[in-house]
């Protein structure tokens, strides 16, 4: 059974990534991973740092090299504070090994013990960017549900259908160690459901029904938590509610394998996989890239943009214009050009209140002064907006960016 | 010009036009029909309707609302124009059509709530235009009688020779079609040129609905109710299942719950405002032509739902997703 949401929209795919397995970056000249405002560094600027060195601390989070090469401290850069690493030629080759592989059978773990070795590790989630010993933290006793949202960002990018199937030891070894962690009864993989490869691969290692279940879904975007909880368990957050509020807890499937892999071989999580995806030039793919990778090197590793193109993270429909380094929550870089589009009067079609996930009619922004309900529910999902066949931009014009309009 | 300084950072590939497009596509079988019908006059008469309202509604909207170039032309209204011609009889003189369509453009361009239509523009044309000029738009002409697709106007004592009933006006008199309910659907009764061919206008339906144009809960509820009306009060001429398919496939009850529930413009945009907008426009139709036959009321029935549309609207509002108490007994086979 394909499992479905209300609302949420449906881009078309223009290049299939899938096919394309997980690849290294070969070239990185700098890496810059965000640092809070308590961030402290443990060892001096202009200090030889290999992979998997210590650099510092960051919101109680250690902070590890990414790359062999000199530490350039705590920097500044545009308003926002990063340690900074130049790079040498040979970036990726060796680590220095700072912890011990966990020796302990998963079943004699517990709850803290996992924790400890989240945060010792440096694992981040990277659906929602929080350190995930943060995460185990925060959870009561009433977790019930483990599930690891294999679906995509967007209809373009495959990164986590690629985790699942070059993955999918280190995948099914961490959700045991999460559902240990968790004290769920279950583990739900979630994947858009032409997935089947995906599925076929999670289901060789997660053999065990009454632990392990696979969901289809529809493959409509975007999937957030809201769109997860209705499509899975038919239930919908209130407004300010998580998913963990109802009994489930939702994480990505690269936060998994990084727990799994950092616990089997004691090296923290040092990269990111990304999907970087062109618009059918064939240039683009899957990749493992070091985490705080600067875009500049990711958009000359992967052959150049196009003129008049921009990389948006995550999602056509809901990212922001990628810029500056690659985020915690990146998950995805999507080729993107300006549109120019010519705004036509409203034909009241419905398409935006049809896929609208969360059943609000946006086209009432065009008639309704009082745009306070409208901006209160939206989730700023974009579908609304992609739909509109006249080309109203309705999600500026809920959130009140009024500039864009005044352009059309 | 609009550029994307936000997301999304895609659009649809669906525009306004392409949707003009799927209607003028789904529309091809009804006009293919009509015109084997009765003959090319056919083509003219669309012709005339669907260029005037263009070219009217290009100069309403460059010097009345001066919209930007680009924006002017509008193909819905070249639809709208087609769909008022298949509202008249073929015998009809070529200003009925010009009449149509400046009645289409004034429809079109009345929006006094929330940039609906006050009126459906061709079910708005087609009623005044049988208010207006009741001899012309009844001068229904058996099929396969063919008349010149050139000439301004037919010769009326041409007209009269080829003259029929049409089973709407044999329904007025309380008597039932006897052709039989096959003829009404294929399309061989007498007729408007495009409410004849309910099988096309079926087809036409269905092409709409797998292109997302339309939606078929306004049209099955403006149908449904009406069948079953027609099998609880039968005529006393006729067998009631007969009389039941002959209301049904009379007139304009197809045409108008195909069409005239799906321009979005002056229906609900809501599915059960839908459902709700059809239900009412077929109980008051079947209600008024009981009761008052021989015109085709659904025309008015309609236009007064249309006045309405804007309030069934905000009765039937979806409730907010994050405003529901979350339902937790329903729970999933993988929970």
């Amino acid at each position: 059974m394909i499992l479905n949401f209300t609302g949420g929209a449906r881009p078309n795919r223009r290049t299939l990534y899938g096919k394309h397995k997980i690849k290294n970056i070969e070239k990185c000249s700098v890496i810059c991973i965000l640092a809070e405002d308590n961030a402290r560094a443990c060892i001096p600027n202009s200090t030889a740092v290999k992979r998997g060195t210590l650099l510092g601390e960051n919101a109680g989070t250690p902070v590890y090299s990414s790359v062999n090469g000199v530490f350039r401290g705590i920097t500044a850069i545009e308003g926002k504070k990063y340690f900074v690493v130049m790079a040498n030629s040979d970036f990726a080759n060796g680590v220095e090994r700072v912890h011990q592989p966990e020796t302990r059978s998963i079943t004699n773990l517990t709850r803290e013990d996992i924790i400890e070795s989240a945060k010792k590790f440096a694992i981040i989630d990277s659906r929602s960017g929080q350190p995930l010993w943060k995460m185990l933290s925060n959870i009561g006793d009433n977790c019930r549900r483990l599930v690891i949202d294999c679906t995509e960002t967007d209809a373009e990018c495959a990164i986590n259908y690629r985790l699942c199937i070059d993955k999918a030891k280190s995948l099914v070894g961490g959700a045991k160690v999460l559902i240990q962690a968790t004290g769920a009864l279950k583990c739900v993989f979630a994947a858009e459901y032409y997935r089947n490869t995906a599925f076929k691969h999670i289901a060789e290692y997660a053999n065990d029904n009454k632990l392990f279940a696979l969901a289809q879904l529809d493959e409509k975007y975007p999937y957030g938590d809201n769109a997860l909880m209705e499509a899975l368990y038919i239930k919908s957050l209130q407004k300010g509610q998580t998913a963990l509020d109802l009994g489930v807890f939702v994480v990505a499937p690269e936060t998994v394998i990084a727990l799994y892999d950092a616990m089997v071989s004691g090296i923290p999580q040092l990269d990111r996989y990304v999907s970087v995806c062109f618009n059918n030039t064939g240039k683009g793919g899957n990749f493992s890239m070091p985490r705080g990778m600067t875009l500049h090197d990711i958009i000359e590793c992967c052959g150049g943009l196009e003129s008049g193109h921009f990389f948006a993270e995550n999602s056509l429909l809901s990212g922001v214009r990628a810029k500056g380094v690659l985020t915690d929550k990146t998950r995805a870089l999507i080729s993107a050009k300006v549109l120019n589009k010519v705004q036509l009067p409203c034909i009241s079609c419905g398409k935006c209140a049809e896929v609208c996930p969360v059943r609000l009619m946006p086209n009432e922004v065009l008639f309704n002064k009082d745009r306070s309900e409208l901006k209160k529910y939206c989730i700023s999902c974009g579908a609304c907006e992609f739909s509109c066949p006249s080309n109203i931009p309705l999600l500026s014009l809920i959130k009140g960016e009024e500039n864009a309009v005044k352009e059309a | 010009m609009q550029k994307n300084v936000t997301a999304p950072f895609v659009h649809t590939e669906k525009t306004v036009h392409d949707r003009a497009i799927e209607w003028f596509v789904a529309l091809s079988p009804i006009l293919v029909w009509s015109v084997f019908m009765f003959g090319a006059r056919v083509l003219s008469l669309c012709l005339i309707s669907s260029c005037f309202a263009v070219g009217l509604d290009y100069l309403v909207r460059r010097y009345v609302f001066k919209m930007q170039k680009g924006t002017r032309v509008d193909l819905m209204t070249a639809v709208y124009g087609i769909l008022s011609a298949f509202m008249m009889p073929v015998a009809v003189s070529f200003f009925v059509p010009i009449l149509a369509s400046v009645f289409v453009v004034l429809a079109k361009n009345i929006k006094p709530f929330r940039a609906k239509h006050l009126f459906n523009p061709f079910v708005f044309s087609a009623a005044m235009l049988n208010l207006l000029c009741k001899t012309q738009m009844t001068a229904f002409t058996r099929p396969f009688a063919y008349f010149s697709a050139f000439s301004f106007s037919i010769d009326e004592k041409l007209v009269s020779g080829y003259r029929v009933i049409s089973p709407l006006q044999y329904m007025a008199d309380g008597s039932v079609y006897e052709d039989g309910v096959l003829a009404q659907l294929y399309g061989y009764a007498s007729g408007c040129i495009g409410e004849i061919a309910v099988a096309a206008i079926l087809v036409a339906l269905i092409w709409l609905c797998i292109r997302k144009e339309a939606d078929w809960r306004g049209t099955v509820a403006f149908l449904v109710p009406i069948l079953l009306l027609a099998l609880m009060y039968p005529s006393d001429d006729a067998e009631s299942n007969y009389y039941a398919y002959s209301v049904l496939l009379s007139g304009s009850i197809v045409f108008l719950a195909a069409f005239g529930t799906n321009e979005s413009l002056s229906v609900p945009m809501t599915k059960t405002g839908r459902y709700v907008f059809g239900f009412v426009c077929g109980v008051l139709t079947f209600i008024l032509r009981k009761t008052s036959g021989g015109f085709e009321w659904g025309y008015i029935v309609v236009l007064v739902m249309n006045i309405v549309t804007p309030f069934i609207e905000e009765f039937t509002k979806p409730k907010v997703l994050n405003e529901k108490k979350g339902n937790n007994e329903k729970r999933r086979n993988n929970d």
